[in-house]
């Protein structure tokens, strides 16, 4: 009451429910020039509540959606012996930097360093996205996944995680699953007949939020021998508190997960391509759930049943999206709209392209420019090298940090 | 029943005569109205004269929110004009009446012009406009500066 009588002609004082109200109508520039005002509007504008409210309010993210590139960064005067350490060039684009300078070239670039393995530096190098999900990116850059760095290319922030080795039993029950059965059904005590002291890295990753406590999780898959193991088994690592958690053991005969595609993030769930073992045409997609922890199959589109592999899957406004993206002449894009009782997939977008050497404006729109980027570099043959490197984004001002608590 | 009338009155006393269908858009007349039927005349407590009358403009315009396109960008040709005529000391006042009144066009409406507003602003600006405490001692103030360089480089530096 008092304020509203003698405010001075030029502060009016307004609550901080309406300032917020307020910043989230920000671009993410100016709320990063405002982490300065105070340390509680810097928590705030770090925090997860503010982002996902904030997307939210703008609606759909597409508009703003970014994609980003990462590669290995070598110095002018690099000298392999001597590194200890391994520098990651990250650059990425962004539709407005696009339509003004009409170039293919990137917004920003930023560079980070991590110390080599001490105790291992034979380890072989591949850079890999894992995931994304809310501005935030999981990459990895060991075959071994001894290190996964969750990375905001807004803010530059980033996080190191070291998964656990886990040691295989000799006896364990497992979930399976049959052709026809869609969930996975609890079967008999599997008993495997291997060494038990081998330490076991894991081959897969996911990363993406519980929708129901908005925790992020990350979601690590060991088998014994790669991506051809029947078996596999699941660790839940808790971005809350760090923890590493068993979850199940599985037998996923017949299928093999697509290791081209990047698992991809959508409304609660992480997704993956697999691909039938013999005849390696794409088949299903493998999800599990981040709150349930269960894991369940999606049949795909019928167009896309007997299929190879160069299926794209991507997040459009929370929704799973896939397409054949060298498809160009009829370039059809299916949503997953729900999945019980049966899935509906719904064509969201058709059309031909004659060209695909600049970005068009409608794969920005579709949250496609990513898939399309070799394509402008003349990078063709090495698609599926790209595939790994690239992915989309919604730029968020999160700090990776702060969701350790 | 649309020719039903109700008179708003505000803090300062002033009153205005608007038909029902106008001032439902007000969600706490709305409110109201559900509660006991029978009222025809509203105080508005938290509210001026002033910034009533611009409210009630804004629910006037959007009376009939149509469908078409044709509509839908003339009354976004509208918005933009309308909220051309404020500074930002009468935008405050009109958020917080958004609000209080709770039209949630307008609160969006509002927000998002002083958002457009204040995006150059410098955070010395934005503490002044919101009455924000600082609490940073000056090394940390540097400190996150440094960390969010790049969000300050147009103001300094022009570019190439």
């Amino acid at each position: 009451m008092e304020d509203d009588k003698h405010f001075n002609p030029k502060t009016i004082i307004i609550s901080e429910d309406m300032v917020e109200e307020i910043f989230h109508h920000l671009p993410l520039k100016s709320l990063a020039r405002f982490k300065v005002l105070s340390k509680k509007w810097r928590s705030m504008i770090e925090s997860t509540y503010f982002s996902h409210k904030r997307l939210v309010r703008t609606g759909l993210p597409t508009p703003n959606m970014k994609f980003m590139y990462v590669s290995r960064h070598f110095s002018a005067n690099f000298v392999e012996e001597d590194s200890n350490s391994t520098t990651l060039l990250l650059e990425t684009f962004s539709r407005d930097d696009h339509n003004n300078n009409r170039k293919n070239s990137p917004s920003s670039s930023s560079h980070y360093t991590f110390p080599d393995d001490p105790v291992d530096k034979s380890q072989n190098k591949t850079i890999q996205v894992v995931g994304s999900c809310d501005g935030l990116v999981l990459i990895r850059i060991y075959d071994d996944f001894r290190y996964i760095y969750l990375i905001n290319p807004t803010t530059e922030e980033r996080l190191t995680f070291h998964p656990e080795f886990t040691q295989w039993p000799l006896t364990f029950r497992f979930k399976s699953t049959a052709m026809v059965d869609r969930p996975w059904r609890q079967v008999t005590q599997g008993v495997l007949h291997y060494p038990p002291d081998v330490k076991i890295m894991p081959f897969l990753a996911g990363f993406g939020k519980d929708i129901v406590t908005k925790s992020y999780k990350v979601v690590l898959m060991y088998t014994r021998k790669g991506n051809h193991d029947p078996c596999f088994k699941v660790k839940v690592l808790s971005l809350d508190n760090g923890e590493q958690r068993d979850v199940c053991f599985y037998r996923m005969s017949m299928f093999i997960f697509c290791e081209e595609q990047t698992s991809v993030y959508a409304n609660g769930s992480v997704f993956w391509l697999t691909l039938c073992n013999s005849r390696k045409t794409a088949l299903k997609l493998l999800a599990i759930d981040l709150h349930t922890e269960e894991f369940r199959w999606i049949i795909l589109p019928k167009c896309y049943i007997r299929y190879d592999s160069s299926i794209e899957m991507w997040n459009l406004n929370d929704r799973l999206c896939l397409s054949d993206v060298l498809e160009c002449s009829n370039l059809v894009v299916w949503s997953l709209q729900q999945e019980y009782p049966t899935e509906k997939w719904e064509k969201i977008y058709s059309i031909g392209f004659i060209k695909t050497n600049q970005l068009h404006e409608k794969f920005w729109m579709l949250g496609l420019a990513a898939a399309y980027f070799p394509c402008i570099g003349n990078h063709r043959d090495q698609v599926s090298f790209f595939r790994q490197r690239t992915v989309s984004y919604s730029p968020t001002m999160i700090c990776p940090s702060s969701l350790m608590l | 029943m649309s020719s039903n009338k109700i008179v708003l009155t505000s803090s300062d006393g002033e009153s205005f005569e608007v038909e029902e269908v106008v001032a439902r858009k007000l969600q706490i007349v709305g409110h109201m109205l559900e509660d006991d039927c029978v009222i025809n005349e509203i105080p508005l407590q938290n509210v001026t004269g002033d910034i009533l009358s611009m409210v009630i403009e804004y629910c006037k315009t959007h009376v009939d929110e149509e469908e078409s396109e044709e509509a839908q960008t003339k009354l976004k040709t509208w918005d933009e004009e309308f909220m051309k005529k404020f500074d930002i000391k009468t935008l405050l006042q009109i958020i917080l009446a958004a609000n209080y009144l709770n039209v949630k066009g307008l609160l969006d409406l509002v927000s998002q012009t002083i958002a457009d507003t204040i995006k150059d602003y410098t955070p010395e600006q934005i503490r002044e406009v919101f009455g924000v405490e600082n609490d940073y001692t000056e090394e940390e103030e540097a400190e996150v500066r440094k960390e969010n360089a790049w969000a300050f480089d147009e103001a300094d530096t022009p570019k190439p």
